[in-house]
């Protein structure tokens, strides 16, 4: 049996590292900026409250780190960093797909886009995604089973991007069923479970 | 082939069976005035040739096999591992460890010399209890887009296969892409699937002179994708009809990958 005291000594070890944890978040991005040139405390201490922010909503670090490292190569300035953090962290905390925004951003940066445009293509993308979830909410109330939530949310945002309305999507699909209106690559990702007949 | 751009959009509609006729009559009396134009429509109708006969040999699965290969999955791993709980399990059990060897480490010190000496069999050496604080922790894989996954060598001509990574399974579809540009020398793909990585994943020469071909294993869903040519420039796909802006002013091809057993 532990003995008490080493319980408490345990418990303060625990609650220590805890505590911690956004301190060592906050040194590794702050040391990441610096070494690419941002400047201004003020500066560092946005872009490290909007990183702690997203590893505090579930986004790894190994995952978001380079992410970072990308964007502040392709001279994103502090503002715009938040905003894309920000975008993020919000897709995560709703459970969405936070690795599309990841994904357009970095297509930004293959194509040499400007950094406002960047911005705009990811928060424009966090639009799409966020319109979303309220198909997938829709389809589910219509007995739709989504068997890949993360994967539809990216098919359902692809076909807003196209140019439906959320609400054109749930009436064609309900009038029509998922290959019938069109939306073929749902298929995969949502489904409608077989009623069995009752004997 | 000066003022001939505005052709290209009916030649891909024309060889797509989507040509209205009075656009057909306009594109036959220019085909008949510019040898250029005429020689691309030859070669291209041919390649739509080849790839129309392509041995498209595809293997359906049974019915309802998604269905019950995801109805038998096991329950998510609980969310311990993501985010704060693996921070927390991680200094926790490293807390533990630290705890343990001080303890055992105490332990050992407070030992009656006879005992140590006695130097019992590595069997029944008594373990240190920071052993139990040192177990292995397996890694949930990141959350995030699957990778693109290359065909492993002689299971290029599967059209679907499942691969069981603990604890997803994911049915992906092997898709192939073909790009005609004879001047390159270099061609690549690049876009969602591989998270617009600048080196692209490489086409290589198909047979025919500028025909670049390769294949993709990806799960069913939608893809943006354009084209690197020699290493720079990024241009969408002129034989997909599916195409949407990309938000920096650009175009994007649109790839659909089917699920329910077809591409």
């Amino acid at each position: 049996m532990i003995p008490r005291r080493a319980a408490r000594i345990l418990f303060s070890v625990l609650l220590l590292l805890a505590t911690a944890m956004p301190a060592f978040a906050q040194k590794t991005i702050d040391d990441l900026c610096r070494a690419h040139g941002v400047g201004g405390e003020e500066n560092l201490r946005r872009i490290g409250q909007a990183y702690v922010a997203a590893v505090q909503a579930g986004i790894p670090e190994d995952v978001l780190l380079p992410f970072v490292e990308d964007i502040l190569r392709h001279k994103l300035d502090c503002g715009q960093m938040v905003r894309v953090l920000d975008v993020t962290t919000r897709l995560r905390q709703a459970d969405l797909p936070y690795f599309v925004v990841f994904s357009k951003v970095r297509e930004g940066v293959a194509k040499e886009a400007p950094p406002a445009r960047v911005v705009e293509a990811a928060e424009a993308k966090f639009n799409t995604l966020t319109a979303s979830r309220d198909v997938l909410k829709s389809l589910g109330s219509m007995g739709y089973s989504i068997l890949d939530r993360q994967n539809a949310a990216v098919v359902v945002s692809s076909y807003i991007e196209k140019g439906y309305s959320g609400e054109e999507i749930v009436s064609q699909i309900s009038k029509k069923g998922i290959q019938g209106a069109g939306f073929a690559a749902l298929s995969g990702v949502v489904e409608k479970p077989v009623k069995r007949k009752e004997r | 082939m000066n003022g001939c751009g505005k052709y290209d959009d009916l030649l891909a509609r024309h060889l797509h069976g989507e040509a209205l006729a009075p656009d057909r009559e306009e594109l036959d009396t220019h085909l008949a005035v510019c040898p250029e134009c005429a020689n691309l429509y030859r070669d291209i109708s041919a390649i739509d040739r080849v790839l129309r006969d392509y041995p498209a040999k595809v293997v359906e699965p049974p019915p309802h096999l998604h269905s019950r290969i995801v109805a038998n999955l096991p329950e998510e791993l609980p969310p311990l591992w993501g985010g704060w709980g693996r921070w927390v399990f991680g200094f926790g059990s490293a807390a533990v460890a630290i705890v343990a060897l001080f303890f055992g480490a105490r332990y050992l010190v407070t030992l009656p010399v006879e005992r140590v000496a006695s130097a019992p069999s590595p069997a029944s050496t008594p373990q240190p209890r920071s052993a139990t604080g040192a177990v292995a922790v397996p890694r949930s894989p990141v959350p995030g887009k699957p990778p693109v996954l290359k065909a492993a060598p002689g299971n290029e001509r599967k059209r679907e296969t499942v691969v069981a990574a603990a604890p997803t399974v994911q049915v992906v579809k092997e898709v192939k892409i073909f790009f005609y540009y004879p001047p390159a020398q270099k061609v690549a793909v690049t876009g969602d699937f591989n998270d617009w990585n600048p080196e692209g994943v490489p086409l290589k020469a198909a047979g025919k002179p500028g025909l670049w071909e390769t294949e993709l294993r990806l799960p069913p869903g939608v893809y943006s994708y354009n084209f690197i040519v020699d290493g720079e420039l990024l241009v969408p796909d002129p034989n997909s009809t599916n195409q949407m802006p990309d938000g920096y002013g650009g175009t994007n091809s649109i790839l659909l990958v089917k699920g329910e057993g077809s591409i």
